[in-house]
């Protein structure tokens, strides 16, 4: 993923569960990309498969 | 690690109580932020936000917040102690960002009336500061008896916290310069 303020390469560095019912498309595994040039923080949100689920309530 | 830009430490006074003694301990932490070369910082004071209380999460960001902490390579959150935890609404501050904090450096400063210095609302943080993706450091600050360091404008009168406040900052800084490399250098497999 390029950075959208200055363009460059960002590293993907976490991959994230996220269970905020705000995010529209349910429960999420949120891919954290960080530019090293300026900072800028981005998630790409991706469905939780089952295999990756450890327990449901 | 981009040596170019100053490592961003904000602190987070986390309560919103009229008189609370938690100002002056966030001021102090906040100078000797200051004092340090190579970092910049600023104080975020929850009260300000006056986020909404209707709803949580998300949905309440705060546009100024959420920037705040994007920019951040690490936190320091003055905490007081309200019944052996934390205030409820710096919590609901904290909830409001969650990819902000991904591999990120946070350092806690206890504050409290009794002798532990907010020791228990520091170990509650614990569990919390790991679902938010942040990397919790092995020093924290604790201001016990409040009202014997600081005088009633805020003055500093036990000066042994400069040098524990030093220390803290030292490892704060140490596992914030550590995690930008890894968040600039090294990729998820
Ligand atoms: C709701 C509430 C609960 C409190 N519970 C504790 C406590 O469990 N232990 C303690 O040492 N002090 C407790 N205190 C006193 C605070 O630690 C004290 O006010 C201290 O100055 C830090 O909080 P402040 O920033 O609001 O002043 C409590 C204060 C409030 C308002
Ligand atoms: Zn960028």
């Amino acid at each position: 993923m390029r950075c959208p303020n200055c363009g460059t390469l960002m590293n993907r560095h976490a991959e994230k569960p996220i269970k905020d019912p705000h995010v529209p498309e349910g429960e999420v595994i949120a891919s954290i990309h960080y530019c090293p040039r300026c900072g800028k923080v981005e998630a790409e949100l991706e469905p939780l498969l089952n295999s990756e689920i450890n327990f449901r309530e | 690690m981009n040596e170019a830009r100053l490592l961003s430490i904000p602190v987070i006074l986390g309560t919103t109580r009229k008189g609370r003694m938690s100002a002056h301990a966030a001021q102090f932490v906040f100078g000797q932020l200051q004092k340090r070369e190579g970092v910049t910082t600023e104080l975020i004071d929850i009260a300000e936000l006056k986020l909404p209380v209707d709803d949580a999460g998300e949905a309440v960001k705060d546009p100024r917040f959420s920037a705040a902490m994007e920019r951040a390579d690490a936190i320091v959150i003055v905490s007081p102690e309200y019944n052996h935890s934390f205030p409820g609404l710096l919590k609901h501050v904290l909830d409001s960002c969650l990819k902000e904090y991904i591999h990120k450096a946070a350092g806690i400063v206890g504050v409290s009336a009794g002798v532990f210095g907010g020791a228990r609302a520091i170990e509650h943080f614990q569990p919390v500061l790991r679902e938010l993706g942040l990397v919790s450091i092995f020093w924290d600050v604790n201001f016990g008896t409040v009202e014997k360091v600081f005088d009633g404008n805020g003055q500093l009168l036990d000066h042994v916290y400069v040098r524990r406040t030093d220390k803290f900052l030292n490892e704060l800084i140490w596992m914030a310069k550590v995690l930008r490399y890894g968040r600039e250098n090294i990729s998820l497999e």
